[in-house]
């Protein structure tokens, strides 16, 4: 099982604002955050963290996003950030995270310990998390920049794309019978000719990205 | 100042979020705003810096852990006047 979020990088939000925002989702024990950041990426990465996490942990339970609720405690590879080795692809499409440039997380929870995988570049942070770290070599993700910021165009496209990546996977081709119905707790399930998927599919928009993953 | 003023004051501070001006009529007091608004995480917290900034007030963690609807905005700025 996974959770992932994209959270596009806000550079026109005031200093003030952002500081608004980060008092907002994290406890100040996150001592890990303090770091030499430009404060709107560093809520990206923040947010886009703590939300997988979220998208995580409701697969199993009913719960609401709270940023507070999921704390930080370890970020690896944080010098990428200011490096200029990540990818800036409009497009990408990835199976694991062997070969590309990424920070390692971990955060702490009422859920217990979840662990992620973080990858983006100046206009957006990509999280995937999970509890399982065997999970992340074989996770199939992607990333694509739409140019639509509204909630009907993002949340066709990241199927659209989701289910592209998947056909060409597994080999499978035509447009019948894959359909994706969220579940109870807002989980996208896919059918295949009326019969449940047991991939687990996570899906995120902000602004004009999209982001999916499934394993 | 009514509810009535109250809702109409909020529904100004929600309708930058709105990804469709459409979206303006359908706002009710029982309106959810993930559900029946399909405004984002993202800037729900947007919408709650403005509501504090607008009201100077600050909302605590707690509450906005919870706040999913229109009227448990006005039930905050509500609880905020002193009791005559």
């Amino acid at each position: 099982m996974i959770g992932n979020d994209i959270v596009a990088v806000q550079q026109g939000k005031s200093f003030r604002r952002l500081e608004q925002y980060m008092r907002r989702i994290c406890e100040d024990s996150e001592k890990t955050l303090q770091i030499d950041l430009h404060p709107a990426m560093l809520l990206a990465l923040t947010w886009s963290i703590k939300e997988a996490a979220f998208k995580y942990c409701r697969r199993s339970y009913d719960i609401k996003f709270y940023p507070k609720k999921f704390q930080i405690s370890r970020i690896k590879g944080l010098e990428l950030l200011q490096s200029k080795k990540w990818n800036r692809s409009p497009k990408i499409q990835h199976r694991g995270f062997a070969d590309l440039p990424h920070l390692n997380i971990q955060i702490e929870s009422e859920f217990g310990t979840l662990l992620g995988k973080t990858i983006g570049c100046e206009n957006y942070i990509h999280s995937i998390v999970s509890q399982d770290k065997d999970c992340f070599s074989a996770v199939h993700w992607g990333i694509v920049e739409i140019g639509s910021p509204l909630y009907k165009h993002q949340s066709r496209a990241v199927r659209i794309h989701a289910l592209r990546h998947f056909k060409n996977f597994t080999n499978q081709s035509g447009p019948e019978g894959f359909e994706f119905i969220k579940n109870e707790n807002n989980v996208p399930v896919l059918y295949i000719n009326g019969q449940q998927s047991p991939l687990a599919f996570s899906f995120s928009h902000h602004d004009q990205f999209v982001a999916y993953a499934w394993c | 100042m009514s509810i009535e003023n109250s809702f109409q004051n909020v529904k100004k501070l929600i309708l930058p979020y709105l990804e469709d001006d459409s979206l303006a009529d359908s706002i009710e007091m029982d309106s959810d705003f993930i559900k029946d608004l399909k405004i984002n995480s993202v800037h729900i917290v947007d919408f709650v810096i403005d509501l504090e900034n607008a009201y100077d007030i600050v909302v605590d963690d707690d509450t906005l852990s919870k706040l999913s609807t229109v009227r448990e905005v006005i039930d905050i700025l509500e609880a905020r006047k002193p009791v005559i």
